[in-house]
């Protein structure tokens, strides 16, 4: 009798971890890869995004440097909700309730200067004792976002080309 | 016969004018429209942009704020010439030898802050004296474009609800 409890008490847990994996991931599945450099999202999950407008698309982005090319991009459309995934669990959370880190040691994502998101303030705080960078708003790390584009794109252009070249002469 | 060569000098400066202006306009023939914002490249002619790519492809914007956004959405390809209309005679220039003029009273294509192309200094100088700005490369240019896209997207979005809300009430 107590052995099938705890069977069934350990099969509700799984479920129910399962469940939360799969729901946190639901994004991924719905688009697997960027819409603007196809990289993939769950590799990146700790920087992607998504945003949902106000007809009712959802847009999955890698990371905020595509995002604010979606959000250029598409100027008929007022964005509703974004999320970005916290970069310690990987869930979606609220990008405008987020604690920011722009910079720091760690490799950004599309961008030479990273942008980290957090749902806990003192997670964002110990990221920065760890590796560097500031504390930021949503807004701030948009305009980062944007400020760094220019660089941003000549520098990915050219890593894009010699990948490509390198992949070309392994051939 | 000075007469005779006068009107022949006369008829050949005519000819060759109206062939400058028809080639200068085959681009918005060709792509009458801006691809990001809709904008009409004849109206917009003086800050219209040409972009070619190293696969052959063109994408025609109304301005450097599209093109911005070209250039970041394409990073699989590389831009092998990149023209402008030159603020004055509307005539596509080589936006790189170009001199642009940032800022000034003039309300900007797609920005709060201006940009204009001009393929002579001695015209960018003139406008500067008149409706100030300042003046700059075609790469202090491109970085100011991306610098403003985060509030003047925000600006366009806004805009263009008021217009569509607008043009929604006189139905």
């Amino acid at each position: 009798m107590k052995r099938g409890m705890l069977i069934t008490v350990l099969m509700t847990c799984l479920l129910c971890v399962a469940g939360l994996v799969t729901a946190n991931q639901d994004d991924v599945q719905g688009s697997p890869s960027c819409k603007y450099c196809g990289m993939d999202r769950a590799k990146f999950a700790h920087s992607r995004m998504l945003v949902t407008y106000d007809d009712g698309t959802k847009l999955g982005t890698c990371s905020i440097h595509c995002l604010a090319t979606d959000l250029a991009v598409n100027i008929d459309k007022t964005p509703v909700a974004i999320e970005v995934g916290d970069y310690n669990s990987k869930e979606l959370i609220d990008a405008e309730k987020a604690f920011w880190v722009i910079d720091g040691s760690k490799p950004g994502v599309m961008t030479k200067q990273a942008k980290w998101a957090f749902a806990k303030r003192e997670d964002a705080e110990k990221f920065i004792t760890e590796n560097g960078g500031t504390l930021a708003t949503f807004d701030e790390a948009m305009k980062a976002a944007y400020e760094s584009m220019y660089a941003d794109t000549k520098m990915i252009r050219e890593r894009r080309k010699m990948k490509r070249m390198q992949g070309a002469s392994g051939h | 016969m000075t007469r005779n060569m006068l009107s022949a000098v006369l008829m050949t400066f005519l000819v060759l004018s109206l062939a400058g202006f028809a080639l200068a306009q085959e681009d918005v023939k060709l792509a009458p429209s801006c691809k990001y914002c809709g904008m009409d490249r004849t109206k917009f002619a003086h800050s219209r942009m040409v972009v070619t790519y190293d696969d052959g492809t063109k994408v025609s914007t109304c301005s450097i704020h599209c093109l911005a956004i070209d250039l970041s959405t394409n990073i699989d390809k590389t831009p092998v010439t990149i023209e402008v209309g030159d603020y004055i005679s509307k005539r596509l220039i080589d936006a790189e030898k170009a001199y642009w003029v940032i800022g000034g009273n003039k309300p900007g294509v797609m920005t709060k802050q201006a940009e204009w192309a001009f393929a002579n200094k001695v015209y960018a100088e003139k406008f500067i004296r008149e409706h100030k700005g300042f003046l700059a490369t075609f790469d202090e240019a491109m970085k100011a474009a991306y610098e403003s896209m985060y509030t003047d997207t925000k600006m366009i979005r806004e805009k263009r609800k008021v217009q569509k809300m607008q043009e929604a009430e006189k139905k």
